[in-house]
């Protein structure tokens, strides 16, 4: 595999609404493993600005009730975050080496994260959707972007460690080669061990399980291959909750992963950061 | 002119000249022909304490009476073999009585640091471990499985679904309902923000502006009412949550309770017959069930079902959920048959009553109930405590706590810091466990009788005492018990057996050690390392038995192992430092004897007793007591015999003497008034001008009569001066003047004994001081004939004469005006 998984600039995007502070230092140490830049990207999402000047807002909060903000009051809270965000992102690359950049942009989060992403990039995202510390569910607009990109992208809760990867593919789909070379550049080292998932779609998987783990042997990998005919998400969660491994490296290409909701179910089921690899 | 004798009374008899003893009264031998065997491997052992019949019934009484306080203390010297005898009696006993329970420590579930004490059958308790271990085993593999069935996933999910479908349900509708309506709903940093919208944008303010009023109307309802919902789902969202929680925390007890519930029934089936038991393992099982999701965290501590905070105590706290269900087994009698009988060597406060242990965990020190030990008391309850009350004392507050546990019959742990207050760390309160134990103390006399006088507690705790003799009589059929009890030793020890002649050197030994010829030691000890030693040699030799000779030698290398200071002495008074004169005559000088003890070793010291006599009021001055060299008794001792010479010569006039009586180059102190006979006998010698023969001694005490009474350690005093005058050479005229009641302690050295049989050394035993006064002068005491009139030139008149001249003298003194005025 002639490095399959090369990634130029990691990006960390962030907003307003799912900030989440592991995010930065989990993207920088990345990037290092990378061997890639680290582009912080900060979206002041317009529709969150003009929502403030509209003379008719209403805004749900739980606890006490403020008074609503003006624009510029909310204008001053999304440039103190960016700057918070900055310094956090300045320290975690000089203190991992990694060459570094900042922006902020102010438009539709869709939008300018197409605009400002290019096809060696991986986008880091955060995962978080709770409402107010609430177990309720509502996506941010980055969110909701970051899942249509048709780029690699990382779907972090939280946890930051990446160092044993679980790796998800179809054997034989495009993308299968890219999601293992990705799994293994994070596993790193002289003798990377990983967990391989097969998702099967024949009757004897038995030859594609003995493929795949001599690719890898021959990689230097020391890898469990377990071969899942056709899961469910049930039963694909319930694989995940046994792995030994902190972080699903999967292809995007997985016909499970066809209908956009159970990729958003997947995301929601396992505490497990995801890396969804795409071409 | 002397004055006129006392008042006439019947004439005295006169005191004869002392004949000195035979050889044959000197040492009484053990006869190996008359113990009737070759060697003692033919001898039955005698496992009795042979000569302490009292002893062994107080021991008999005190172990077998069962009432509160009826502890025993057996008194006696170290090495009389009584903690054998009482190891032996309590064993044979024990055997004989029931079986205690056995004791566990278990969780309780009500106070946590308050672990609870449970009994059960002897046998039963490492049962019950077994039995918990066990379940615990199979629970760890049947709650996950259970956990992990499609059934618990299924009921799972469903409760998931149809809280998440509530809260979905409430927010899309509210959603397509903001959608329909044109309202943008958008996530801010801390809520939700509605607003109107066109073509998917957040309406500019100029545009809403410009709407028709009544659609401006219209917006502004449909978001108040939407903001209203909302609001009541994310203020209803924390009460589904809870629900939520409520159903799955149902569910997890429901599938607990089905994984678990035929395991303890099956449990409790087992132990029925024990209610307290029974009603444990439900509360466990109850407990099991309100705790699964514990259980769920020690078997998946990541998954996401499980609250974070039962994740950290599993991985912070308690690391293993299980551990409080396991049953500390404290006291375990499974192999036991009869009650225990235990020996506590090193009686520390927590030896006794045994301690919680700890252990560290993230740098702190934490502990619960599977690390509670058991002490002394744990192990002897039902049964006996054997202890060393010497032993017990020396250790910081177990005495105290012995006695606290004997009078709330009840063993309470506590630990010493607690004891003092410095505890400053958790800790745990042990239930007490019921306390019925014999306690059996051994000691010495003085131990005893201390704890007799300054504790009041201990009479009422310790009410039996066995005392146990230093030593037992040589009569009858003893000699023959004793050699059985050597053979006792020599099996015990596994020292080759002794022949007859070895055995009765031993019991001659024996007598000696004990003082008494008609005695033998009870210090078994002693007579133990003798065989040790003798063993050793014989070994040496390549003997197969021990012989006479063997034993003769292992006493003469003990006695050259100690005899050092001894050898130094006899060498100064060879050498004319320490003077000590063996022949010749001196006045108012005699040889007296003493003895030193230094560790194990006793040996005899002559010491020149000097006396000299002047004018004066009657007073004896001991200048050892001057100096404050002297002890309470020797000073009684010097009393006494002022009270004498009182009663004898001064009834019809003063005593116008003072005598000043000393021990010569003594530099320490002098107790005890085995001298007193010597000292009055320099005085007299002193006030009669009649020289004392030096080449004889004399040791023991006076009374005011005049008798001479039995004093210690005459075996040893005896040698003491012989070795002095064998260095100096025997000349037939030496020997010791001893008191007649100390006839029967002579087991003197065979080397006194020959010289004695050769007439090179007389042993002379008297019973009054006249009769020594003879012996050391050569000249009759004399007594008082029909008128009160001493024969002329005895010692006694010329005493009296000395003291009327004295008298007469003073009372010249006594009247210097008629001197002056006379023509």
């Amino acid at each position: 595999m002639s490095e399959p998984f090369y990634i130029a600039r990691v990006i960390a995007a962030l907003d307003a609404a799912g900030h989440d502070d592991d995010l930065l230092p989990a993207a920088v140490e990345l990037a290092g493993r990378l061997q890639a830049e680290i582009a912080g990207l900060f979206i002041e999402d317009e529709n969150l600005l003009r929502l403030w000047a509209s003379p008719a807002v209403r805004h749900v909060t739980l606890g006490a009730v403020r008074d609503l903000p003006s624009t510029e009051q909310i204008e001053a809270e999304l440039r103190a975050l960016a700057a918070q965000a900055e310094a956090a992102l300045a320290a975690a690359a000089t203190r991992h080496g990694v060459p570094w950049s900042f922006r902020v942009v102010r438009g539709r989060p869709k939008l300018e994260l197409h605009e400002s992403t290019k096809t060696k990039d991986l986008v880091v995202v955060g995962r978080s959707r709770s409402l107010a510390g609430m177990p309720l569910q509502l996506a941010s607009a980055l969110q909701e972007a970051a899942r249509d990109l048709p780029l690699s992208t990382l779907h972090l809760l939280r946890q930051t460690t990446l160092a044993r990867p679980i790796a998800l593919i179809r054997p034989g789909s495009p993308l299968a080669d890219r999601a293992l070379a990705a799994a293994l550049r994070l596993a790193g080292g002289p003798a990377p061990e990983l967990d391989v998932l097969l998702i099967g779609d024949t009757t004897d998987p038995a030859p594609q399980k003995t493929e795949i783990a001599s690719r890898l042997k021959a990689l230097g990998a020391r890898a469990r291959v377990r071969v899942m005919s056709m899961p469910s998400l049930d039963e694909l969660s319930r694989a995940l909750a046994t792995a030994d491994g902190d972080v699903l490296v999967a292809a995007a290409d997985i016909p499970l992963f066809r209908d956009r909701d159970d990729l958003s179910m997947l995301l929601e089921r396992t505490r497990l950061p995801v890396l969804i690899v795409r071409g | 002119m002397p004055e006129s004798p006392p008042s006439p009374s019947p004439a005295q008899p006169q005191p004869a000249f002392p004949e000195p003893l035979p050889a044959s009264a000197l040492y009484r031998r053990c006869d190996p022909a008359r113990l009737g065997f070759a060697t003692t491997a033919e001898l039955e052992p005698l496992d009795d304490a042979p000569g302490q019949p009292r002893a062994l019934e107080a021991l008999q009484f005190g172990l077998g009476i069962r009432r509160g306080g009826y502890n025993l203390f057996a008194i006696g010297p170290a090495g009389t073999g009584k903690r054998t005898i009482i190891d032996q009696l309590t064993r044979k006993r024990a055997a004989a009585e029931p079986t205690p329970q056995d004791w566990v420590y278990v969780y309780n579930f009500g106070e946590p640091h308050k672990p609870q004490a449970l009994s059960l059958p002897a046998g039963r308790g490492t049962q019950l471990r077994q039995d918990v271990r066990t379940l615990i085993d199979e629970l760890r593999a049947a709650l996950p499985a259970a956990f992990e069935s499609d059934d618990y996933r299924t009921r799972r999910k469903t409760i998931d679904a149809v809280f998440k479908e509530r809260q979905d349900h409430a927010f899309q509708k509210l959603q397509r309902r903001a959608k329909e309506h044109d309202i943008a709903v958008i996530r801010t940093p801390v809520g939700i923000g509605l607003a109107p919208m066109r073509n998917g944008e957040v309406m500019e303010p100029e545009g809403f502006n410009k709407l028709p009023a009544a659609e401006q109307e219209r917006l502004q309802t449909e978001m108040t009412a939407i903001h209203k919902e909302f609001q009541a789902i994310l203020e209803q969202a924390p009460k589904w949550e809870s629900e939520r929680r409520e159903k799955i925390r149902e569910l997890n007890h429901d599938v607990t309770r089905f994984a678990i519930g035929f395991r303890f029934d099956a449990l409790r089936q087992r132990y029925a017959d024990l209610p307290h038991i029974v009603e444990h393992l439900k509360v466990a099982e109850h407990d099991l069930v309100e705790n699964a999701e514990q259980f769920l965290a020690a078997a998946q501590s990541s998954a996401s079902e499980v609250p974070t905070e039962i994740v950290a105590r599993h991985l912070f706290m308690e690391q293993n959920p299980y551990d409080r269900y396991q049953v500390n087994l404290l006291v375990d009698h499974s192999k036991n048959g009869g009650a225990p009988v235990i020996e506590e060597d090193h009686p520390t406060l927590q030896n006794l009553v045994g301690r919680v242990e700890y252990k560290p965990q993230f740098g702190n020190l934490v502990t619960d109930f599977t690390l509670i030990k058991p002490g002394a008391l744990h192990m002897a309850n039902g049964g006996y405590l054997l202890l060393d009350a010497r032993r017990v004392l020396m250790q910081p507050f177990a005495w105290e706590e012995l006695k606290r546990a004997l009078r709330a019959s009840e063993i309470q742990i506590r630990s010493v810091a607690e004891m003092v207050g410095m505890l400053s760390t958790v800790t745990l309160e042990p239930a007490p466990i019921p306390l019925h134990v014999k306690v059996v103390l051994s000691g010495d006399r003085q131990l005893y009788y201390l704890l007799a006088a300054l504790d009041p507690d201990f009479q009422e705790m310790f009410k039996v005492a066995a005392d146990f003799d230093d030593e037992v009589d040589r009569t009858g059929d003893a000699e023959l018990s004793y050699a059985r009890l050597i053979a006792s030793i020599t099996k015990r020890e596994k020292i080759r057996p002794l022949d007859c002649t070895a055995v009765a050197r031993v019991v001659e030994h024996a007598a000696r050690i004990a003082g008494d010829s008609e005695k033998v030691t009870a210090r078994l000890e002693m007579v133990a390392d003798l065989l040790r030693e003798a063993d050793h040699l014989a070994a040496e030799a390549g003997s197969e038995t021990i012989t006479a000779v063997d034993i003769q030698r292992t006493i003469d290398l003990q006695v050259r192992r100690a005899s050092r200071v001894r050898e130094r002495v006899y060498e100064e008074i060879r050498r004319g430092t320490i003077l000590i004169d063996t022949t010749g005559s001196r006045i108012g000088q005699v040889n007296g004897l003493s003895v030193l003890q230094l560790g194990g070793f006793m040996f005899g010291q002559p010491s020149r007793i000097s006396a000299r006599i002047r004018l004066g009021k009657g007073e004896v001055v001991d200048i050892e007591r001057e100096v404050e060299l002297g002890g309470p008794i020797h000073s009684k001792g010097v009393l006494i015999l002022a009270g004498f010479l009182g009663g004898r010569f001064g009834i019809d006039r003063p005593l116008a003497l003072s005598a000043s009586i000393v021990f010569e180059q003594s530099y320490g102190g002098v107790e005890g008034d085995s001298a007193s006979m010597a000292e009055l006998c320099a005085i007299l010698s002193a006030l009669a001008a009649a020289p004392i023969r030096q080449g004889i001694a004399i040791t023991g005490s006076v009374n005011q009569n005049g008798d001479a009474q039995a004093i210690g350690g005459v075996n040893e005093k005896i040698e003491g001066f012989f070795d002095v005058c064998r260095a100096a050479g025997l000349s037939g005229e030496q020997g010791v003047i001893i008191p007649a009641s100390n006839v029967k302690h002579l087991m003197l050295r065979q080397d006194v004994v020959e010289a004695a049989a050769a007439g090179r050394f007389r042993i002379i035993p008297v019973r009054t001081v006249d009769e020594a006064m003879a012996a050391l002068t050569g000249v009759a005491a004399g007594a008082r004939d029909a008128s009160g009139t001493y024969a002329a030139g005895s010692i006694n008149q010329r005493v009296e004469a000395e003291l009327i001249a004295l008298a007469e003298r003073a009372k010249s003194f006594a009247t210097p005006e008629r001197k002056a005025n006379a023509p």
